[in-house]
């Protein structure tokens, strides 16, 4: 092929306060540095990012558009998308940047539409796994799953996530209040409401924690809706244990108030069973927060030692781990130093960049 | 100690974690816990109980008609949008929105729930279709299995790992190494037991994983670090990428698989191998498949080997060109006398004539490969 110039992006929509949406701006700050053009090409127009992407329908149509020899094209997955098609049928080399799928098995039960755009994005998958020449991938874990599907030429780079950025001003109004509910431990997790992420599970040991160690102990879930039916399963269950007044479901919040969440936090505890990088433990590094997790996934890559690993989530377990993070202070002195060196060592941004880039002159070889 | 290492720290830093250690005294904390009885048994099971009240009915992929239920359940469509918000004044706009639109949205509503009830009765038609013909056909590999415990066709005692098929695996396994030394890429081996002929590829260099579906005979393998998979073979290539192998290796349940299964597996295989790629079929010749199977499983096994014959024919089918059988004489023989006259040598060899006749072939290989362009 000719010479790349060009390295445009693929995602179905650019979402602020997002971890694909600013690891997608990321990578276009790092190409143009890099000397190529790089447009964003989406589905829909977020109102927040009005006039920097373009449709991508518009994608070979000229005016700026690109198309043709010299472009490579680098399609972020992390779902079904009708991008996928679009570029199956284009003759530019083609990168996938995979973020993961989850499979649909957890949310078939739960919301079928949900299910089906990830079955379907597995499927789409497959054949991206005959048309691209390179796969990137946030996590070992992912590249795993790259690999099975049929991609025979792949690198591991995390996403672009800047700590910098978790640095945002904290809501005062919000942190008033979390200051002045707090009648003992506080915990947290942040995420979207999903079955995959398995806040029930949170839930159950959070319950168990307030009779055994804490009774004053408070838990706040933080994130939005993927499955309306588990959300009100989730709310449903924390009535019928009788914790309405203890734990909260926030919802999808503004980063200042995400900010303050962590900030208030004592320990963060993320009992999800599917998760391609878990950005959130990042943030909870950066903000001295202690994490208690369990292995699953891609989490004890992302976690690295970083945070205390459990095998298995029996409630009684996850309540004891809790209970010593927040009980011990060496231990917790210890939880935070080693998040906060991970995250100035693994996950520094320009170590990110730097294997982005390998990744990225990577493609370029295979494609040429 | 406890989970802190005792490597001194230094002002200000924080001290390293054994988290190990730490995990261990969680452990300790919560068998201490349960020992006291702050902490019943019973306790976390209502927890996940309680929880099971508010999660939908989760039909498992074979529960057809439960399947078909929630399909019913999700083709009625309400227009009846919710109307709650939490801003000033939201609440009443999206009640009027919804008056003025109940017209137009309850018409649609009607034909999509229209559309879902005629597919829930088309479902509930074939689903009881395919119980007619499951009761037709019956489920043989579950009394096989009920017999042994162990698999579809286990050759060793209930609760045995079956290895039965690795004599075979031994006898072919220098031949299969020979076909093979020339591939470049992957190879796959299907059953592959213990992962021996996976082992003996990989050992001549090449890039070799095995599939089976006995877990207590590949999970040993797994764990001493060979890539050996747990699953069926049809359904391991049905997710192989077309083009994706070098080679595959089949034995074991090509010789029990049902007709239609057999045929299809000669077709899946030819998808996944890369143009110039091989197909070797390690097989149990038909004539000797009762003397090396138990009777029952023999008689009840769902099919039959092949003869290299039909494999030859089914190969050429799918398009491989050449295809060639080598076959491994028997080991029974017929005693021979001493050999000390015309008489006795005569009738030794009508012996060996006879043992033949009777035992033939006891096995056989098929290489067929696929044409390069």
């Amino acid at each position: 092929m000719s010479r790349v110039r060009a390295v445009h992006q693929f995602v179905p929509v650019l979402y602020p306060h997002d971890a694909v949406g600013g690891h997608t701006l990321a990578v276009q700050a790092l190409l143009h540095e890099l000397g190529y053009e790089s447009e964003i090409f989406v589905e829909a127009t977020h109102p927040a990012y009005a006039g920097r992407t373009r449709p991508y329908l518009d994608y070979g149509t000229g005016r700026g558009n690109g198309g043709g020899p010299g472009d490579l094209l680098l399609l972020h997955v992390a779902s079904g998308t009708v991008q996928a098609d679009f570029l199956n049928r284009r003759s530019e080399p083609l990168v996938v940047d995979y973020h993961n799928i989850t499979p649909s098995s957890f949310f078939e039960p739960w919301e079928l539409g949900a299910a089906h755009v990830q079955s379907w994005g597995r499927a789409q998958l497959v054949t991206l796994a005959r048309r691209a020449v390179f796969g990137v991938a946030d996590s070992g874990f992912n590249e795993v799953e790259l690999r099975q599907v049929g991609f025979g030429a792949t690198a591991v780079a995390p996403i672009l996530v800047d700590p910098g950025g978790f640095a945002g001003e904290v809501d005062a109004g919000v942190g008033e209040r979390l200051a002045a509910e707090r009648s003992g431990a506080e915990w947290l997790f942040v995420g979207r409401v999903a079955p995959n992420k398995c806040q029930h599970d949170v839930v159950a040991a959070f319950a168990l924690y307030r009779r055994l160690y804490d009774p004053g102990a408070r838990l706040r879930l933080v994130g939005g809706p993927s499955a309306q039916a588990y959300w009100d399963a989730v709310a449903g269950y924390v009535a019928a244990l009788g914790l309405e007044g203890a734990v909260e479901l926030a919802g999808s919040v503004p980063e200042g108030a995400k900010a303050a969440y962590f900030a208030n936090a004592d320990v963060f505890v993320c009992l999800s069973e599917h998760e391609g990088f878990c950005v959130p433990l990042l943030e909870a590094w950066w903000w001295g927060v202690p994490v208690v997790a369990f292995a699953a996934a891609a989490v004890p890559e992302t976690l690295g030692g970083a945070g205390v690993l459990l095998g298995d989530k029996s409630p009684a377990r996850v309540a004891a781990a809790v209970d010593r993070v927040v009980r011990d202070a060496r231990v917790r002195a210890g939880l935070v130093a080693a998040g906060r060196e991970r995250l100035a060592g693994e996950f520094a941004l320009e170590r990110s960049r730097a294997r982005f880039t390998a990744a990225i002159e990577q493609a370029i070889e295979a494609a040429a | 100690m406890t989970a802190e290492q005792d490597t001194p720290a230094g002002d200000g830093e924080a001290p390293a974690l054994d988290l190990d250690r730490l995990l261990a005294e969680i452990d300790e904390e919560v068998e201490r816990r349960r020992a006291s009885g702050e902490l019943p048994a019973e306790l976390e099971r209502e927890l996940d109980e309680l929880f099971a009240r508010f999660a939908p009915s989760t039909p498992g992929d074979n529960d057809l008609d439960a399947i078909v239920e929630q399909v019913e359940r999700a083709s009625f469509i309400s227009a009846a949008v919710p109307v709650e918000s939490g801003k000033p004044g939201a609440s009443q706009i999206k009640r009027v929105l919804r008056k003025l639109m109940a017209w137009y949205m309850n018409h649609l509503a009607a034909q999509v729930t229209a559309m879902g009830g005629a597919t829930a009765r088309a479902l509930r038609v074939v689903v009881a279709r395919i119980d007619l013909l499951s009761n037709r056909v019956g489920n043989l590999e579950e009394l096989v299995t009920d017999r042994s415990g162990a698999g579809l066709d286990a050759g060793g005692p209930a609760g045995e790992p079956d290895t039965g098929d690795v004599e075979l695996l031994d006898a072919w396994a220098d031949a299969v190494v020979e076909v093979l030394t020339d591939v470049d890429g992957r190879v796959l081996h299907a059953d592959c037991a213990d992962g021996r002929l996976v082992t003996r590829l990989l050992e001549v260099g090449l890039d070799a994983y095995g599939v089976d579906p006995r877990r207590d005979v590949v999970d040993p393998a797994a764990a001493g670090g060979l890539d050996v998979r747990s699953g069926t073979v049809l359904e391991h290539l049905g997710a192989v990428p077309e083009g994706a192998l070098a080679a595959v290796v089949l034995s074991r349940s090509v010789d029990v698989l049902r007709r239609a299964d057999q045929l299809r597996l000669v077709r899946a295989a030819a998808a996944a191998l890369a143009p110039g790629g091989v197909l070797v079929v390690i097989g149990t010749a038909p004539e000797a498949w009762g003397r090396r199977r138990s009777p029952v499983e023999a008689d009840l096994a769902p099919g039959r080997p092949l003869h290299p014959d039909t494999w030859s024919h089914l190969a050429a089918a799918a398009g491989f060109d050449p295809v060639e059988v080598r076959r491994r004489d028997t080991d029974h023989d017929l005693a021979v006398i001493p050999v000390d006259s015309d008489l006795s040598s005569a009738l030794n060899a009508n012996f060996a004539r006879l043992a033949a006749a009777v035992f033939g072939a006891d096995s056989h290989l098929v290489v067929a490969r696929k044409p390069r362009s």
